[in-house]
């Protein structure tokens, strides 16, 4: 039945999209709302996502259409991302931003694990400094709290066996 | 070419922080947490550093990972978390997501192992009070990866009491030990069978045996997606992919129990044995009868990361080449060529030609790991798409291009040169490791220059077709091509890097300005920015070529032995290295292990090495100091 069953969504923007039942189902949001208040072949709204990103989460939920794996997401820190993800991701931090919040609002969780990843591999392997300067950040710590917050790691305690 | 590469890694510091957007990702509580959670323990105690809420928020995600026993505090790491008491993790056990346990209990105080379980485990009498809130089984189901050591009875009742969290699980047992081998005789069965969100199962010193463990294990592994069998051995017969194995499966049903049987007769409308969902699949010295190994690597039609390692074990199936070729080129195989995409060998009898068919039967393969192999020129040519005759230029590059791994391990054969040859044709690396001769194993010099001399074959340059470059190129001596490694290089290993003579033997000096030489000079260039490990051996003279014996002969009557080889980065000062601004491990190799460094040397590095913290931030793996002063950094 919901092979053929197609469901209307609005962008912040007004925009309409046409998409496949089980593609919307992808989103936890849409499918307990279609399965609450059932098909009402109206639009449903989507103030939060503009047309760009709905379209973009509708790229995600259309490959990975047929994926059995889909819900199972694996949570390993060190799991690689796959090659069509990796490309998928690489936009701007902006749109990433906006991705996040998307898949946050529609509640899909392999895209926000996806997009969460994106940005753990931006700060991986840079030294704080670094990561303050990449995102922005002011270091609003006092000399003495960040020599204490060292310190309480371990830096430069060499042996303690 | 320089500026294209600097845009490529984004995220280069001296830009203005044109990203306001993700930063605003990262303020919010709940999302910096669901980035936090995909953060390994030495980022987190970086991120500490960055501001108060980072700190804040981020310390309770550093008991999700737990590791036993702590990793050891090393210099300079990051990572010197203290063993925490017993108390303290029962307080944090509910935290715990991932518990990961390092060395055989045996080797460290087991009494701290047993109580550590303990700890975690829900004590007897709340089982009675928790009756209502779970179901009975006073079920923690917190734990989602294990990795833990099967010696002990409480192991099986953290299993039980995490059977409906466990997404990765990995057993260490000792199948040689009878009593070890029997507490963990019904996990499979009893345990495994049930574990409804198991996905990644490692098995290591274990016994499958026959009947109803066998079946178990057969009917857990459709549900996984990675598979780890390490000295396993594996008597539960494993149906061949054809419904009809000659008959002979019939007779193996019937010898082997009626689960088998029965499991056959149920699946009678898709008899053949499949494991689609499998991705990655790691043989590590299987114990088991070839056919039936075949039969499992066949099942796995959709594997992309295929390890297969043989040691000369009885009964250790090696890497069958001949019969895999065979069955890859099957038509009915397609899925298979198509998905795997990382190949990892170790298996000796695997010879050059039989290599290079291998590799050319798979197209996508995007990294490959041999150790012990005899990887020579031909499999080198086909690797670097070389072998198509010069017709297709352009084909040619695309293979070479698309390697993003490749690692050669204690393969004789592959020289110096190759290295070279590999750096200035693949561009698209992300972990290069050229070290065909594996240094722990080497105990002088002089056994490493036979080495060198005898086994490396001396058509390995001479023969490979590799005047198909366009002749422009031909000009440049190979040791003097630029390097052109990707934008996204994280790990490069080049311990031999240019340490044997050319094809007429004799030794060609690199330009002062070539990579090679701005490497070993530790004057790091642009474009291996992003690298994060580094390993290097100090090996060379000044110039970056191998002495000859004679002249060591000489150093070492004169007893100048010590300060040999210091050329890396020592000479250079290590501050050099400070531009590789992700440089979290750095190892510096010595050719013998028996050489070791004196106080005063090792503390003048100890230096050099602060001050190369204080540039970079905390390593994720410090300097190795102990009463030998071993000459590397980070872990060896």
């Amino acid at each position: 039945m919901s092979a053929h069953s197609q469901i209307l969504l609005t962008s912040s923007e007004g925009t309409e999209f046409i998409i496949d039942r089980d593609i919307a189902d992808k989103s936890m949001l849409l499918k307990c709302m279609l399965e609450d208040i059932g098909e009402i072949g109206q639009a449903v709204p989507l103030p939060n996502v503009s047309g760009p990103i709905l379209t973009k989460v509708i790229e995600y939920c259309t490959h990975h259409r047929d994926d059995p794996n889909f819900l199972s997401a694996n949570d390993d820190v060190a799991a690689e991302i796959d090659e069509w993800d990796l490309e998928y991701c690489k936009v701007d931090q902006g749109t990433l931003y906006e991705l996040i919040l998307a898949a946050n609002y529609l509640d899909i969780k392999p895209l926000m694990d996806l997009t969460c990843k994106t940005v753990a591999n931006m700060i991986k392997a840079k030294s704080p400094e670094e990561i303050r300067k990449t995102f922005n950040i002011t270091n609003d710590f006092t000399p003495e709290e960040e020599d204490q917050v060292r310190r309480e790691n371990g830096k430069g305690s060499r042996r303690l066996s | 070419m320089q500026q294209q590469q600097n845009d490529m890694t984004g995220t280069v510091p001296e830009s203005p922080p044109p990203i306001t957007t993700v930063t605003k990702a990262l303020q919010m509580p709940e999302l910096l947490l669901h980035i936090g959670s995909h953060l390994t323990s030495p980022t987190l105690i970086r991120c500490f550093l960055v501001c108060r809420t980072w700190h804040h928020l981020l310390k309770p995600l550093l008991w999700h990972t737990f590791e036993f026993p702590a990793p050891e505090p090393m210099f300079g790491s990051s990572l010197t978390k203290r063993q925490p008491s017993p108390d303290q993790v029962r307080r944090m056990a509910s935290w715990i997501q991932r518990l990961i346990f390092y060395k055989d209990p045996k080797s460290i105080r087991s009494s701290s192992f047993e109580y550590f379980i303990t700890a975690l485990l829900i004590p007897d009498n709340h089982d009675n009070k928790d009756k209502e809130d779970d179901g009975g089984d006073g079920n923690r189901d917190h734990l989602t990866r294990l990795d833990v050591f099967f010696t002990i009875p409480e192991v099986d009742r953290l299993l039980q009491q995490n059977q409906g969290s466990l997404r990765r699980l990995r057993i260490t047992s000792n199948m040689y030990h009878p009593a070890i081998a029997y507490l963990a005789r019904g996990v499979l069965t009893e345990r495994i069978l049930g574990m409804s969100r198991l996905e990644e199962l490692s098995l290591m010193r274990f016994h499958i045996s026959q009947g109803p463990q066998g079946s178990a294990f057969l009917q857990t592994l459709p549900r996984l997606r990675v598979l780890e069998l390490g000295m396993v051995k594996l008597d539960a017969y494993v149906p061949g992919q054809e419904a009809q194995d000659e008959g002979q499966g019939q007779e193996h049903g019937q010898a082997y129990g009626s689960n088998s049987n029965s499991n056959s007769s149920n699946n009678d409308s898709n008899t053949s044995f499949v494991l689609p969902r499998i991705r990655k699949l790691k043989l590590d010295r299987v114990l088991v009868e070839g056919q039936q190994l075949m039969n499992l690597w066949k099942a796995c039609t959709h594997v992309e990361d295929l390890t297969w390692i043989w040691t000369r074990l009885p009964h250790c199936v090696d890497f069958p080449t001949a019969k895999v070729c065979d069955h890859l080129a099957r038509p009915s195989s397609l899925s298979m060529i198509q998905s795997l995409s990382r190949l990892e060998l170790n298996a000796k009898t695997v010879t050059d030609e039989e290599f290079s068919r291998l590799l050319g039967l798979l197209p996508n393969l995007r990294g490959l790991v041999v150790n012990n192999t005899r990887f020579g020129p031909l499999a080198l040519a086909t690797l670097l798409g070389d072998d198509v005759e010069g017709n297709e230029s352009r084909r040619q590059g695309r293979r070479a291009r698309g390697w993003r791994e490749l690692s050669f391990v204690n393969c004789m054969w592959l020289t110096g040169w190759d290295t070279q040859r590999i750096l200035t044709s693949c561009s698209s690396l992300e972990v290069f490791a050229g070290s065909p001769i594996y240094i722990s194993q080497i105990t002088s010099r002089q056994n490493l220059f036979a080495i060198i001399n005898s086994s490396t074959p001396s058509e390995s340059l001479s023969t490979t077709p590799f005047r198909t470059l366009p002749h422009e190129q031909d000009e440049v001596p190979l040791q003097d091509r630029p390097w052109v490694c990707s934008a996204s290089l994280e790990y490069l290993d080049v311990r031999f890097l240019l340490c044997t003579e050319d094809e007429n033997r004799t030794s060609t000096v690199p330009s002062r300005n070539s990579d090679t030489m701005r490497l070993r000079k530790g004057i790091i260039y642009d474009r291996l920015a992003s690298l994060q490990k580094l390993q290097v051996l100090s090996l060379s003279n000044n110039d970056g070529i191998i002495i000859s014996p004679t002249v060591i002969r000489y150093e070492e009557e004169s007893g100048t032995r010590r300060a040999y080889g210091l050329d890396f980065c020592l000479r250079y000062e290590m501050a050099r290295l400070a531009p590789l601004k992700r440089l979290r491990e750095l190892r510096l190799h010595r050719l013998e292990n028996d050489l070791q460094m004196g106080e005063e040397e090792f503390l003048w590095l100890e230096r050099e090495f602060l001050d190369l913290v204080a540039i970079l931030g905390p390593f994720d793996e410090g300097l190795v100091g102990g009463k030998s002063y071993r000459f590397y950094l980070g872990r060896g």
